[in-house]
C-alpha cells in the first residue's frame, strides 16, 4: 500500500481522502472477475527503526495511562461499550483480520497468515499463522470455527457484533486442516471484511471459552486470549493492570513489559494527571471525552510534552425526534427543524474554542469514511439545512410551523445526558426558541436515565451522539434507519426506497453503484422527515507523551487500540510546535 | 439509666430497616434499567440489543421480579450474612466493601480530628474573648468556612496544585500501615478540604457552648473565690462545655459523610464514595443498597453510643 | 399606631407627628442593631442587595440571560474575558455572565424562600406536634427521622431529583425532603429543653390547657427558634442547589441559576475561563454568607439563651 501515507496529526489537517481515492484497492478485497491473492503476511514497516527495534528488544519499561471508567464486562464479543469493555478487554485478543496499526485504513491479517476469496465473493478461506494462547496451546482452526460461531449463536447478546449474523450462518465454517478454515458468506459483500476487521470480533480458545457461562466470561481474567497482553490484576477504582506476553506471535512484539493504566474517574483530575506527567497515555489513546481544546491547550501548557491527538469527524450529535406524541409526530415539523437550525453558529460555539480552533465541523448526513465521498463540501453549501445565509430556509420553516399549526410556537422537552451535550442543547434551544417559538426545557440526566428515555421516548425531542464503528457510510444507515427501535430509531421510522437501498448497498459490489445508491439515500434523508436531525460532528481526542512513538491514527476511535506497536525513545526531541 | 439503653439498642434494628427500605424504594422509582445499562456500559450506546435480550438479561440478574420479592430476597441474604453479588462486576460485593470501607473512615475520621483540634482552641478562644476582634475575626471565618461549597473549595485545590505546584498526590492508593508517606499524601488535600467545613461548624458550636457554660453560676463562684481565670475556662468550664460540642461532632459524623462522597471523586480516593457514585451510574441496585446499610450502620451506630456516654456523663437526662 | 382625633365633624383626623414616630420607629431599630452587631448589619446589606438584585433584574441586566449574544460580524463571544463589553465575561455558549447572576439571585431567593417556607414551617410543626406528644407518636417519629439521618443525604436528594426529574419547584421537594430529618430534630429537642422549663411545668400544674400552654408559652420561644432556622436554611437551599447543579440534576442548564453557571464551568473548564466558575461560586458564597451572618445576628439579639441552637439537636434522641 505504498500510496497511502500515515496520518500527521495537527488537529486542522484533512484525512487523506484523496490518497485513498486514488488506491481503490485499499477498501474492496474481491471483485467478480478473479480471486485476489490476500496481502502479505505482518509486517511493520517503520518510518524511523531505531536500531535496538530492528534486534527485538523489549523496552524495560511499562507504560502508564489513565482511564475514566471501571469496566464490567469483558467478554468482548458480547459487550456494547468502547470504554467499559473493549478499552479494557480488547488487548489480550487478537482478531482474524484487523486494521493495520501503521495504516489503519487497510485491513490485514491479525490471527491469519494469508486469506483467498472465491470468484463469487461467497466463499473466504483463510490459512492460520502460529500462535498460542496465553496459557501455551496453539491456536487452530478449530478455535476460530469455534469463535465465529460463539460470535453469531442464536439467542445470545451481542451488542456491536450481532450485525454479523447478517453475512454468517451459525457453524457453516468448515475446519479444512488445523490451520485452514473455510467461511461461507450469505452473501458477497464488501463489508464482510471491514466487519470482520472489528475490534470486537475478537477470537477465543474453544478449550477455555466453552467451558464458560455467560456471566463467567465476563469476569475479568476468566477469558484469555492469544493476544499481546495478558490481563495482570484489575483493582475496581484503582487500576488495570498487564503484563507482556513473551510468547506473542508477532516477534519482537509488543515492546514494553507492561500496561498500567489508572482509573481516575474525575476528568479534570486526569487532565492534571496529564499535565503532571502521572501518565504517560489517555485510554485509547483516543476515546471520545477529550474532543476539544484541552488536549491542544495541554500541549501548549506543557510545552509540546504532551501531545495531542485526534481523530477528525468521529463523533456525529444528533436530534431525536420522538414521534409518539405531538409536536414531532407532524412530518412538517421535523422538517422545519431540521431546515432551522443553523449547524454553523452551532459548531462554532460548541465545537471551536479560541484560540485553538476548532475540534469538530459542520459535516455531512453520513460520514465519508472508508474511501466514499457521499456528499462533499461543495455540495452542503446548497443543501437546504445546511446553506448560509439562512433566510430562505427559516423562510420555509416558519411556513411549515404555521401549515402544522403552531404558528404561536410550542412547548416541548428535551433530554439529553450531562456532559459536553448540555452545550449543544443550550444552543439548539436557543435557535429553535427565536426562530420557530419551540419552547424547550432541557432535561439533563445521567447516561444511564438518558437512554431509557430515549427508548420509552418519553420526551419531545433527545439530544445524543454516537461515533462511527466501521469505516463505511452504511455504517450510521445501519446504526440509525434499521427499523429495530431501540436508542438510535426508537419509533421505528422507515421509508421503504431508504430501506431498499440499506438492503441492496451491504450486496453491492461495485463501488460506483454503491456510492449512487449512498447519494440517493442521502437525497432521502435530506427531506428533513426522518426522527434524525444532524447537529455537528466532532473529533475524538487524546493525549500522549512526545517520547511515545508510532501510533497512527485511525478513522473510527474504534480501531486499533492494542498498544502492540508502540515504543518509547527516550531522545526523541521535543517537537516544535 | 439501664432501660433507657435496652430501649435504644432495641431501637437501633427497625431504624437501620427503615433507612435501606427508604433507599430500595427511592431507587427502584428512579429510571434508567441495571440491565441495559450493563450490556452498553457507562458511556456506550445500546446498539443492536433486542428487547428479548434485555428481557434474558433481567430474568437471569433477579430484575424482573415484583419489588418486595427483591427486597425480601436481599434482606434474607444480608442475614445470613452475604451481601449479594455486584450486577456490574459480577463478583462479591463484599470483596470491594471491605477496603474502600478502611479507606472511607480514615479520611473521615481525618477530617473530623483535623477538624476538632482546630476548631476547639479557636472557638475556646473566642468565647474567651467574646467581642473583641479576634472574636470578629474568627466568627467571620467560620461563616465562611459553612458558606463555601466542598466541591468547589475541592475543584480549586486540584487547580491550584496542579497549575502552581505543578504535584500531585499520587495515583494508586497505599494504606496507612504499607507505606504510611505516600497514605498521608493522598489523604491530606481531601481530608483539609472536608475538614474546612466542618471546622467551621465546630467551632462555632465550641464557641457558643463556651459561652453558656462561662456564665453559669458556679463559675462565678470559682471567681470569687478568687481562682486564676486559666483555671477557671481551663478545670471547670471545658469539661462541661465539650461535651455537646463532641456530640454534635459525633451527628455531624454523618453529615461528614455525605461531603466524602464529592471529595472522593475530585481527589479520586477510592473509597466507598467512588463506589457509590459508580454504582449509581452503573444502577447497580445491590451496591448501592450494601454501602448504604454499612453507613447507616455506621451512623446509627456511632449516634447511638453518643447518646449513651452522653446519658452517663451528663446526669440530668437520665431522668427523663 | 395611628391615634385619631376627632375633629369638630366628627371625622377622624390622624395624628401626624406620631405616624412620623411609628415610620422612624423601624429605622431607628434597625440603626440601633447596626450599632449592636455590625456583623449583623452587613449580612443585612448583603441580603438586601440581593433582595434589590432580584427585583430589579431585568433593568439591571445588560442582557438577556437566556439569549446567545450575537455580534454585528456574526460572531458569537463565547469565553469571552471580562472587560468593558462584558462586565463579567461570557459563558460557554456565549451568553453575559453579569446578566446570569443577575438573574440567578431570583432563582436563589425563589429556591430558599421556597425551600423554607414550605420546609422549615411544614417540619417545624411537625417536630412541635411530635415533642409536644410524646408518647409512641414521638417514639416512632424519631425513628424515620434517625433512619433519614442515617442514609447520606445527598443519595436522597439525588434520588427524588431522578425520580421527579429536573426542573425549578422539583428542586425546592427535593430540598424540603432533606431538610425533613435535621429540622424536625432540632425543633424537638428545643421544644423539649423549654417544655422542661419551670414556668411551663408550673403553667401545667396550675391545669392551664395544652393549646393554650402552647399557644402562650411555647410559641413565642419557637418564634425566635423559626427565624434562626429559617435564615440558616435559606443558605443551605442555597448550597443546596448549587450542589445539585453541579451534579447535574438541578435546575435546566439554560435557566441562569448560580448553581447551573458552576456545573457547565466545573465540566473541564475551569482553567481555560475561570471567571466563568469564580463569580457564580462567589454569588452563592456572598448570599449564605449574608444570610448567616444576618442570622446569627438576629439570634443573638432575639434570644441569647438560644445561643446553643445549632443545626442538629444537641440532645440525645428518645
Amino acid at each position: 500500500m505504498a500510496c497511502c501515507g500515515f496520518f500527521q496529526v495537527r488537529g486542522m489537517v484533512p484525512v487523506c481522502l484523496w490518497l485513498l481515492l486514488l488506491c481503490p484497492e485499499a477498501r474492496l478485497v474481491a471483485t467478480a472477475a478473479d480471486s485476489t491473492a490476500s496481502p502479505e503476511g505482518q509486517t511493520f514497516t517503520f518510518p524511523w527503526p531505531p536500531a535496538w527495534v530492528a534486534r527485538g528488544k523489549s523496552q524495560k519499561m511499562i507504560l502508564r495511562g489513565i482511564t475514566g471508567t471501571n469496566p464490567g464486562q469483558w467478554d468482548v464479543q458480547s459487550c456494547g461499550s468502547l470504554p467499559d469493555c473493549l478499552m479494557p478487554s480488547g488487548p489480550q485478543f487478537n482478531g482474524l483480520v484487523y486494521h493495520n496499526p501503521v495504516n489503519p485504513d487497510e485491513i490485514v491479517c491479525d490471527l491469519c497468515d494469508s486469506w483467498t476469496v472465491s470468484p463469487d465473493g461467497k466463499t473466504y478461506t483463510f490459512r492460520l499463522r502460529q500462535a498460542q494462547w496465553h496459557d501455551g496451546q496453539p491456536v487452530s482452526a478449530e478455535d476460530i470455527k469455534f469463535s465465529l460461531d460463539r460470535i453469531v449463536e442464536p439467542g445470545a447478546i451481542r451488542v456491536r457484533t450481532g450485525v454479523f449474523r447478517t453475512f454468517y450462518e451459525h457453524q457453516s465454517a468448515q475446519v479444512l486442516d488445523d490451520k485452514t478454515i473455510r467461511v461461507p458468506v450469505k452473501f458477497a459483500s464488501p463489508l464482510f471484511l471491514e466487519n470482520l476487521a472489528s475490534e470486537y470480533m475478537k477470537m477465543y480458545p474453544k478449550h477455555v471459552a466453552q467451558n464458560l457461562s455467560a456471566d463467567e466470561a465476563q469476569q475479568p481474567g476468566k477469558l484469555i486470549g492469544s493476544g499481546p497482553w495478558k490481563l495482570k490484576e484489575f483493582k475496581p477504582h484503582i487500576a488495570i493492570e498487564y503484563v507482556r506476553n513473551p510468547h506473542y506471535f508477532k516477534k519482537g512484539l509488543p515492546f514494553f513489559d507492561g500496561l498500567h493504566f489508572s482509573i481516575i474517574r474525575d476528568y479534570n483530575r486526569r487532565l492534571a494527571a496529564m499535565q503532571v506527567g502521572q501518565a504517560q497515555t489517555t485510554e485509547g489513546p483516543t476515546i471520545g471525552g477529550y474532543g476539544n481544546e484541552d488536549p491542544v491547550r495541554l500541549q501548549r501548557e506543557t510545552g509540546g510534552k504532551v501531545r495531542a491527538i485526534y481523530i477528525p469527524e468521529a463523533v456525529q450529535t444528533y436530534l431525536v425526534l420522538h414521534m409518539n406524541k405531538p409536536p414531532f409526530n407532524d412530518a412538517r415539523v421535523r422538517r422545519a427543524v431540521f431546515l432551522a437550525i443553523d449547524r454553523q453558529e452551532l459548531t462554532k460555539i460548541v465545537r471551536c474554542a479560541e484560540p485553538y480552533g476548532c475540534f469538530g465541523a459542520v459535516g455531512t448526513f453520513l460520514p465519508n469514511k472508508g474511501g466514499q465521498t457521499v456528499e462533499s463540501d461543495e455540495d452542503l453549501a446548497q443543501v437546504p439545512g445546511w446553506r448560509q445565509p439562512k433566510a430562505q430556509d427559516l423562510a420555509e420553516a416558519k411556513a411549515l410551523m404555521v401549515a402544522a399549526g403552531y404558528a404561536n410556537g410550542v412547548r416541548a422537552t428535551l433530554n439529553l445526558a450531562t456532559g459536553a451535550a448540555v452545550r449543544s442543547g443550550e444552543v439548539v434551544a436557543e435557535q429553535l426558541r427565536k426562530s420557530l417559538g419551540i419552547e424547550f426545557t432541557i432535561e439533563a440526566v445521567d447516561r444511564a436515565t438518558t437512554v431509557d428515555r430515549i427508548i420509552r421516548g418519553t420526551h419531545h425531542a433527545s439530544l445524543d451522539s454516537s461515533g462511527v464503528i466501521l469505516l463505511d457510510p452504511a455504517d450510521y444507515l445501519n446504526q440509525h434507519f434499521l427499523v429495530i427501535g431501540g436508542q438510535k430509531n426508537p419509533d421505528r421510522w422507515s421509508q421503504p426506497r431508504l430501506t431498499e437501498i440499506i438492503e441492496a448497498q451491504a450486496r453491492e459490489s461495485d463501488a460506483m453503484q454503491r456510492l449512487s445508491l449512498f447519494k440517493e439515500a442521502v437525497e432521502i434523508l435530506r427531506q428533513g422527515e426522518s426522527h434524525m436531525v444532524p447537529l455537528s460532528w466532532g473529533y475524538s481526542g487524546g493525549m500522549m507523551d512526545y517520547r511515545l512513538q508510532n501510533f497512527h491514527v485511525p478513522g473510527s476511535e474504534q480501531i486499533v487500540k492494542h498498544f502492540e506497536h508502540l515504543w518509547w525513545d527516550p531522545d526523541a526531541p521535543l517537537p516544535r510546535d | 439509666m439501664g432501660e433507657y439503653a435496652i430501649r435504644r439498642v432495641l431501637l437501633f434494628i427497625p431504624t437501620l430497616l427503615v433507612a435501606t427500605i427508604l433507599v430500595f424504594a427511592l431507587f427502584w422509582i428512579v429510571p434508567g434499567d441495571s440491565a441495559l445499562t450493563i450490556l452498553v456500559g457507562g458511556e456506550g450506546d445500546s446498539g443492536m440489543v433486542a428487547p428479548e435480550q434485555l428481557e434474558q438479561l433481567r430474568q437471569a440478574l433477579g430484575l424482573d421480579r415484583p419489588l418486595y420479592v427483591q427486597y425480601a430476597s436481599w434482606l434474607w441474604d444480608v442475614l445470613r450474612g452475604n451481601l449479594g453479588t455486584s450486577l456490574w462486576y459480577k463478583t462479591p460485593v463484599w470483596d470491594q466493601l471491605q477496603d474502600r470501607f478502611l479507606v472511607t473512615m480514615e479520611l473521615a475520621i481525618m477530617a473530623m480530628l483535623m477538624a476538632f483540634c482546630a476548631a476547639v482552641p479557636l472557638g475556646v478562644t473566642s468565647a474567651v474573648k467574646q467581642d473583641t476582634r479576634f472574636d470578629y475575626l474568627s466568627r467571620v471565618f467560620s461563616t465562611i468556612g459553612i458558606a463555601l461549597p466542598t466541591f468547589w473549595l475541592g475543584i480549586l485545590i486540584v487547580y491550584a496544585l496542579a497549575s502552581f505546584f505543578q504535584w500531585l498526590p499520587p495515583l494508586g492508593y497505599a494504606t496507612l500501615w504499607d507505606d504510611p508517606l505516600m497514605n498521608l499524601q493522598q489523604l491530606i488535600f481531601p481530608a483539609m478540604t472536608l475538614a474546612f467545613h466542618d471546622l467551621a461548624f465546630t467551632a462555632r458550636v465550641t464557641r457558643s457552648s463556651m459561652l453558656e457554660v462561662l456564665r453559669e453560676d458556679y463559675l462565678r463562684t470559682a471567681r470569687a473565690k478568687g481562682l486564676m481565670e486559666i483555671l477557671v475556662v481551663g478545670r471547670h468550664a471545658l469539661k462541661n462545655a465539650l461535651l455537646p460540642v463532641v456530640t454534635v461532632s459525633g451527628y455531624q459524623f454523618g453529615r461528614l459523610l455525605g461531603g466524602v462522597i464529592i471529595v472522593e471523586s475530585i481527589f479520586v480516593v477510592p473509597g466507598m464514595g467512588t463506589l457509590l457514585i459508580d454504582s449509581i451510574v452503573h444502577r447497580d441496585f445491590i451496591v448501592i443498597q450494601a454501602v448504604v446499610l454499612l453507613i447507616a450502620a455506621v451512623v446509627l451506630m456511632l449516634n447511638l453510643m453518643i447518646d449513651l456516654v452522653y446519658s452517663v456523663l451528663d446526669p440530668r437526662i437520665r431522668y427523663r | 399606631m395611628l391615634v385619631e382625633r376627632k375633629a369638630a365633624t366628627g371625622e377622624a383626623i390622624p395624628d401626624v407627628r406620631l405616624e412620623w414616630r411609628t415610620f422612624m420607629a423601624p429605622v431607628l431599630a434597625v440603626t440601633r442593631f447596626s450599632r449592636r452587631k455590625p456583623l449583623g448589619a452587613v449580612g443585612g446589606l448583603i441580603v438586601l442587595v440581593l433582595f434589590m438584585m432580584a427585583l430589579l433584574a431585568p433593568t439591571l441586566a445588560p442582557y438577556d440571560p437566556r439569549q446567545i449574544i450575537r455580534e454585528p460580524n456574526n460572531r458569537v463571544p463565547v469565553y469571552v474575558p471580562p472587560g468593558r463589553t462584558y462586565l463579567l465575561g461570557t459563558d460557554h455558549v456565549g451568553r453575559d455572565v453579569l446578566s446570569r447572576i443577575i438573574f440567578g439571585a431570583r432563582i436563589s431567593l425563589y429556591v430558599g424562600f421556597g425551600a423554607v417556607l414550605i420546609g422549615v414551617t411544614g417540619w417545624f410543626v411537625v417536630g412541635l406536634a411530635s415533642a409536644y406528644a410524646g408518647g409512641a407518636v414521638d417514639l416512632i417519629v424519631q425513628r424515620f427521622v434517625d433512619a433519614m439521618m442515617a442514609v447520606p443525604g445527598l443519595i436522597i436528594v439525588l434520588a427524588i431529583m431522578a425520580v421527579l426529574g429536573s426542573s425549578l419547584n422539583n428542586v425546592i421537594i427535593a430540598i424540603v425532603i432533606g431538610m425533613l430529618a435535621p429540622v424536625v430534630r432540632t425543633v424537638r429537642s428545643q421544644v423539649l429543653s423549654v417544655k422542661e422549663m419551670e414556668y411551663i411545668i408550673a403553667a401545667r400544674a396550675i391545669g392551664a390547657p395544652a393549646g393554650r400552654i402552647m399557644a402562650r408559652h411555647l410559641m413565642p420561644n419557637c418564634l425566635a427558634i423559626y427565624l434562626i432556622l429559617a435564615t440558616y436554611y435559606l443558605g443551605f437551599a442555597i448550597i443546596i442547589e448549587a450542589s445539585l447543579s453541579f451534579l447535574g440534576v438541578g435546575v435546566p442548564p439554560d435557566v441562569p441559576s448560580w448553581g447551573g453557571m458552576l456545573t457547565a464551568a466545573a465540566q473541564g473548564h475551569v482553567t481555560r475561563a475561570p471567571w466563568a466558575g469564580i463569580f457564580p461560586g462567589l454569588a452563592i458564597f456572598l448570599a449564605v454568607l449574608g444570610f448567616n451572618l444576618l442570622g446569627d445576628a438576629l439570634r443573638d439579639v432575639l434570644e441569647p439563651r438560644l445561643r446553643g441552637v445549632s443545626s442538629t439537636a444537641r440532645r440525645p434522641s428518645r
